[in-house]
């Protein structure tokens, strides 16, 4: 079976910066993939070109094994993380526009739009103008408008930036949904745990590069099962000693370490409970959280 | 295909629904009637006379013939007006004019004395006529206001008249004989069209070209304007990478563009259906008794003039869209967007200055040559095609120069559109631009 999506060694070169640097990536058909990385990775120039908003200087871009700008187009449903939307349109005026831009029958699409506007809590604001709806409501339409259609692929940057902690409930609900009627879905997020939650697999890129690949249970056993989690209550010294911990993240009342090198865990507990009150102790292959932090930080010191 | 119909026809409700699109198709024609009718009504308006005028004679022999000339030319023009001729002027109230000797006193000295008068509202103003009046032919005319230059004109008609009336009188001419040596002369056209058939031409054909010059340089700006605006505002409300990830950018700009043309259509045929209605059910409505077709036939509007213009209109419509859809795309604001248009509207306003030589000379070389540069083509060619039909060769070469450059032009602009509707930083120098117009 084809990939959804195959990215071939695609390059781009803005003004003498790589911003992206011969990528490879395979996206399975009906897979949740997260592409990761930090701010002017190459995440949004790569799902640009994925869509032919700009085109690569070089390598190729197959959809379900096909090489054709257009077919990506039709296949592939595309919500941008710089979401705007016509100020001047109503929101179903907007959803049924996009819907007919796709090829699809008006009726099915004000069927399908009642259902979603209901769904997302709009159905209030269905003749509002655009510019009369809050930003979070504004992306939940932009939302609707990208899933209406029922897409093979769905490419979502982004996707929970700016919602509350509800719509972000209803949205990742809503995905499921989608994947499981099929779609192959491919989305950015920096939250990490969302990721390890809903993504099959993963990619990490930096400064246009590949950097991490393979499932997140893969990506998280080669990171070693050393990583501990703490949560205290007082005040930890011991998390500065380097001679006992190699790297931390730490927030005050919770932290996620690597021991330094042939240091036992049982010590790292030791000056734990004589400095602070331990609440939580546990030794886990580290967080997505902690791979990326630890990647990206890892190739600026190397760099 | 269906895509470019779905944008077009969207874009086109979008705009047509607003207040601002209703407003524009109904008062701009009455904007553009009152700009035009306003002066001339208010020219008509008869102006009503402040005071007597006191024309003071030194030279003894001028007074009376001028007071008759004056007397006489109101008479005339009220003759000319029962007879419904066109040329009705204002002030046409009798202006009265009173006698006064000099008596001895110097120039210097009646002025004082009559402007004491005028200053005391006794007398509207004063006319002088120095001694040597009728050798040198100069009068002065004092008064608060010397700005009626209708009240001017009559003056000086009536006190040539009354010279000439004079100096014939002193001569040893015959006045019998000499009336008729003097009479006014005038010039009849008549334009020689295809065939060699002479029609008289009252200054039509200079109208009908004028009306379709100005029409085409308005549109270009009004219509260029908005489609500018349209385009930056995929970038300003940042609804452009949405759009060209369902939408191809080309065709996303060529949906917009014509949009915009579908809509300059609405509201063109809207005025035209407006005047045709309001003259169709009034006839002493101010195009005049005739019907439209009459008047359009007096102008020399043919079927294959019409044509004519309605194919160079379009062609230089969508042309100058293009070029305005780039520039839109290129800038970040519409604060910008004013500056960076320079290179559109400058080339519109030289192409109207180069209009009134076309009206003059619609053959000559520069503009035989300025004819085939694409920005001036939209206005040179009706203008052209009104007022002298341009060989038939040379109309179909202009035309195909301008296709050729309308389809380039929409290339360019469609790789502009492509890379620029996602920039939103500064506005891209000459280099750069290339760049975009080349990139793959």
């Amino acid at each position: 079976m084809a990939d959804a999506l195959l990215l071939d060694g695609i390059e781009k070169t803005y003004d003498q910066v790589r911003a992206v640097d011969t990528l490879h990536l395979a996206v399975p058909q009906g897979s949740v993939y997260g592409l990761l990385g930090p701010n002017g990775a190459g995440k949004t120039t790569t799902i640009r070109m994925i869509l032919d908003i700009i085109r690569p200087d070089a390598g190729r871009i197959l959809v379900f094994g096909e090489d054709d700008p257009e077919m990506r187009r039709k296949r592939i449903s595309y919500l941008p993380e710089e979401r705007g939307l016509y100020r001047k349109m109503k929101v179903r005026e907007l959803v049924l526009y996009i819907a007919r831009l796709r090829g699809m029958d008006s009726a099915e699409a004000r069927k399908r739009s009642d259902y979603w506007f209901q769904r997302f809590d709009l159905t209030a604001f269905a003749d509002a103008k655009l510019e009369a709806l809050s930003k979070g409501m504004g992306q939940k339409v932009q939302f609707i408008a990208t899933i209406l259609h029922r897409p093979d692929v769905l490419i979502l940057d982004e996707p929970f930036s700016g919602l509350d902690p509800v719509n972000v409930e209803l949205v990742k609900e809503v995905m499921q949904e989608v994947h499981r009627e099929g779609a192959t879905i491919l989305f950015s997020t920096h939250q990490m745990d969302t990721v390890e939650r809903l993504c099959d697999a993963i990619c990490l890129i930096n400064h246009g590069k590949k950097v991490l690949e393979g499932s997140v249970g893969d990506v998280r056993r080669k990171h070693g099962t050393n990583s501990i989690q703490i949560e205290y209550e007082g005040v930890a010294k011991f998390l500065a000693d380097r001679s006992l911990i190699a790297s931390v993240d730490d927030t005050g009342r919770y932290a996620e370490l690597t021991p330094a090198p042939g240091v036992e865990t049982q010590r790292i507990l030791e000056a734990a409970v004589r400095e602070v009150r331990v609440r939580r102790f546990e030794v886990m292959e580290p967080s997505l959280h902690r791979i990326f932090v630890d990647t990206v930080r890892g190739m600026s010191a190397g760099a | 295909m269906q895509q470019i119909w779905t944008v077009l026809w969207q874009e086109y409700l979008l705009k047509v629904r607003t207040r601002g699109f209703l407003i524009g198709t109904f008062l701009f024609p009455l904007l553009i009637a009152g700009t035009g009718a306003l002066p001339m009504l208010l020219m008509r308006v008869g102006v009503k006379p402040v005071g007597a005028i006191a024309v003071a004679d030194a030279s003894g022999r001028l007074g009376d013939a001028f007071v008759r000339a004056l007397a006489d030319t109101s008479a005339a023009r009220r003759v000319t007006r029962a007879e419904g001729s066109s040329r009705r002027n204002a002030s046409d109230g009798r202006l009265e004019t009173v006698l006064i000797p000099f008596a001895n006193r110097t120039h210097d000295q009646v002025v004082a004395d009559l402007s004491a008068q005028v200053d005391q509202e006794q007398i509207g103003g004063f006319l002088l006529f120095g001694e040597d009046a009728v050798e040198t032919g100069r009068s002065e005319f004092y008064a608060r206001n010397v700005s009626d230059f209708v009240r001017n004109q009559r003056l000086e008609d009536a006190f040539t008249r009354a010279v000439r009336q004079v100096r014939i009188a002193s001569s040893n001419f015959d006045a019998a004989q000499i009336e008729p040596i003097l009479r006014d002369t005038r010039l009849d056209t008549y334009k020689v069209a295809e065939g060699g058939l002479a029609k008289a031409d009252r200054g039509n054909t200079f109208l009908l070209a004028y009306i379709v010059g100005m029409s085409l340089y308005i549109s270009l700006f009004v219509y260029g304007a908005m489609l500018l605006r349209v385009v930056l505002e995929e970038k300003t409300s940042r609804s452009a990478e949405v759009m060209v990830s369902i939408v191809r950018p080309e065709r996303l700009l060529t949906g917009k563009i014509l949009s915009v043309a579908l809509l300059a259509a609405t509201q063109i045929g809207a005025w035209i259906a407006v005047v045709g209605l309001v003259s169709a059910m009034n006839p002493g409505f101010a195009v005049g008794g005739a019907q439209f077709g009459n008047i359009a036939a007096q102008m020399g509007l043919t079927p294959g003039l019409v044509t004519g213009l309605v194919a160079f209109f379009l062609l230089g419509f969508l042309f100058y869209a293009a070029c305005f859809g780039a520039i839109g795309a290129m800038v970040p604001s519409e604060a910008e967007a004013q500056q960076a248009q320079a290179p559109i509207t400058i080339p519109i306003v030289i192409a109207l200055m180069l209009m009134f030589l076309a009206i003059r000379d619609p053959n000559g070389v520069v503009i035989r040559i300025a004819s085939f540069v694409p920005f001036f083509a939209p206005i040179l060619m009706p203008v052209r095609m009104c007022v002298v039909m341009p060989p038939i060769w040379e109309t179909i070469l202009v035309f195909l120069t301008l296709l050729g450059s309308t389809f380039a032009a929409f290339w360019v602009a469609g790789r502009i559109f492509r890379v620029g509707i996602l920039m939103h930083g500064k506005r891209p120098n000459l280099p750069e631009l290339l760049k975009w117009v080349k990139a793959r």
